[in-house]
């Protein structure tokens, strides 16, 4: 009776492959995602995910090697000269953060694309490869690549647990409190940068943005406690993912289109029938009426 | 209100589901023989052609679509993991492939069809190769001895299986070399300061070596590489200089650059040539053999040659429908 659960296990190495690498990619990519979303920051992950291809281009063209370490330094150091340069235009009275974002990715991006397009003859960076991902036939590489950067990720925000939240929800206060409020913000940038570059190869760049946002999205309807919005993200990311797993597998279409459609669809669930800010019925409702995600944010300092 | 975003959620799910909708013919597991699976829709028809009804053949591909772009899904990695053997065309024409066929999990034979031919280099880009190689026709006989070899050997050099294998290899070579000689002569009656064939992303430089006729594209080897807009100029300048009666479109590629060609040098729009896949089942092109009898016949009548038709039948030569009723 639940052999539709259960076969695809036995269809052969991809699933397994599959299933770990998705479910690495989502972890990691939840976690990061809440606290880029409690700093109004979600929009820095599409910025990120896009700079990483000048980083590894030009990574490629200086060492001329493709490997993991050479790709993650090189994305990672585009993310930080993309995020120093989307903090300084942001300082500047005329110009708007969401605006500063969208020149600083896009211009970086477009540097990479003629990078690729001129400097890099053969075809060894495959753009649609890096654009789309390939979840059917994640490389070893890959796989080790997430089993490296997921564990890491994960034990650096307990770490830095209290430096992270405090400087997310009052960078003010958190400065008072002596904390190095700039070096967790390029600490967070440089961990989604390396996220980012982990996950190519199983969603790509593309997708790996909705895995960073919706699943803080989501967690931030049914909770404004940091702890219990970190556990529903990674529990969306993780569920979106197997999910949509499956249902790639009924639809036989690609993978990363039916995790990324099926994150949406739970996070529409939320938004209509969630316990706390539900459209169409929530016991609570007529607390949260009328109160913005201003007062969320209150109410998630004082929680 | 609310109801009626909800049913519209729901109804945009199910569009959305059906849409996606193609399944992979995934082969239940009681048939016996054993499973071929190819990438390009020409190479799952050679080897239909090769395998009869001995092996069971299963392609990636479905016409139309383009082996460049192309995005493996859960029902072809399923496929690749069940197969005995893989046929794909190698050049780095499918990069999607290798990953694919490489952690699908489980052992296969891995014929690359294209390991015996002489590939022609990239004009502007050093080491690369032009994967198009199957409109020189004897290249594709080439590949077709690589792959009748490769199956002959999946089902046992010894048996009966093997020996009908062995032979419809022979008679599909047989079949190419009339058609490569067919096509020389056709092409002769193409005046020869008509002889240049003008097309959207270079997929016919094989054809244009094997044939000796000039073969011009706007975009590169690669459907992926977008085509500047200086491309275009110079492509209008040199269907000028050439005098060309006719540039062609293509089924797998957008029309829309070679339709500007057509509109700014009163060159006729012929086509569409099939460049990176057979025409769809049933209709005129539904074979390998068919799809080149097709493209030479448009090519030949646009160029102001004299077309005489190929006898298809004088060789024993399998429809589509045949085989695909008994998978």
């Amino acid at each position: 009776m639940l052999s539709w659960l259960v076969d695809p296990w036995t269809w052969g190495a991809w699933m397994w492959r599959g299933m770990l690498s998705v479910t690495l990619v989502a972890v990691a990519c939840a976690v990061l995602g809440v606290f880029l979303y409690l700093r109004r920051m979600s929009l820095v992950a599409d910025a990120l995910a896009h700079v990483a291809l000048p980083g590894i281009v030009a990574a490629f063209l200086i060492s001329g090697s493709l490997s993991a370490p050479v790709m993650l330094f090189g994305a990672a150091l585009t993310g930080l000269l993309a995020t120093v340069g989307i903090e300084t235009l942001s300082r500047r009275p005329n110009i708007r953060p969401d605006a500063a974002i969208g020149i600083v990715f896009t211009a970086m991006f477009a540097a990479g694309v003629i990078l690729l397009s001129t400097r890099v003859q053969d075809a060894h960076i495959d753009t649609h490869c890096l654009l789309f991902g390939d979840v059917l036939g994640v490389s070893d590489r890959s796989i080790w690549l997430l089993a490296f950067v997921t564990p890491l990720v994960l034990v650096l925000v307990a770490v830095f647990y209290r430096w992270l939240s405090a400087s997310s929800f009052d960078p003010g206060f958190a400065k008072s409190l002596g904390i190095p409020v700039a070096a967790v913000h390029y600490g967070l940038m440089t961990a989604v940068s390396l996220t980012t570059v982990a996950s190519f190869e199983a969603v790509g760049a593309i997708l790996v943005i909705a895995l960073i946002i919706v699943p803080a999205a989501t967690a931030h309807r049914l909770s404004d406690r940091l702890h219990l919005m970190l556990a529903f993200a990674v529990a969306h990311g993780v569920v979106s993912a197997t999910v949509g797993m499956y249902v790639a597998i009924w639809i036989d279409s690609s993978a990363a289109g039916a995790i990324v459609v099926t994150g949406g669809l739970i996070y529409a669930a939320v938004f209509l029938f969630g316990p706390r800010h539900g459209l169409v019925f929530s016991p609570g409702r007529h607390c949260g009426q009328g109160l913005g995600p201003e007062a969320s944010s209150i109410n998630a300092l004082e929680g | 209100m609310k109801t009626k975003l909800i049913t519209l959620l729901a109804v945009m799910l199910v569009a959305m589901i059906v849409a996606g909708c193609k399944a992979t013919s995934v082969p239940s597991d009681d048939d016996p023989r054993p499973l071929v699976v190819a990438t390009t829709t020409m190479l799952e028809d050679m080897a239909r052609q090769l395998g009869g009804d001995v092996v069971r053949v299963e392609g990636i591909m479905s016409p139309g679509s383009d082996p460049h772009l192309y995005q493996p899904r859960p029902g072809d990695a399923r496929l690749m993991a069940k197969s005995q053997m893989v046929v794909m065309n190698g050049l780095f024409l499918e990069g999607w492939i290798e990953g694919l066929v490489r952690h699908a999990g489980g052992e296969r034979r891995i014929v690359v069809a294209s390991e015996n031919i002489t590939p022609i280099a990239m004009r502007d880009s050093p080491g690369g190769v032009d994967p198009h190689f199957w409109f020189d026709i004897l290249a594709w006989r080439t590949a077709s001895e690589s792959v009748g070899q490769a199956m002959v050997e999946l089902v046992g050099p010894k048996t009966a299986q093997g020996a009908i294998i062995r032979q419809r290899s022979a008679d599909y070579a047989a079949l190419l070399e009339r058609l490569h000689s067919w096509i020389e002569v056709q092409l002769a009656t193409i005046p020869s300061n008509q002889r240049v064939l003008v097309t959207s992303h270079d997929a016919f430089n094989y054809f244009g070596r094997a044939y000796s006729i000039d073969v011009e594209a706007i975009q590169g080897i690669s459907t992926e590489q977008e085509a500047s807009q200086r491309d275009v100029a110079n492509m209008i300048d040199l269907v000028r200089k050439r005098n060309a009666p006719a540039v062609f479109v293509e089924t797998s590629v957008n029309p829309s650059l070679i339709n500007q060609v057509g509109r700014a040098t009163g060159a006729r729009v012929a086509g569409p040539l099939f460049s990176d896949s057979i025409g769809v089942a049933g209709g005129p092109a539904d074979t390998f053999v068919k799809t080149v009898v097709e493209n030479v016949r448009m090519i030949t009548e646009a160029l102001g040659g004299q077309y005489t038709p190929f006898e298809l039948a004088s060789q024993p030569i399998i429809e589509e429908g045949e085989t695909r009723s008994g998978s």
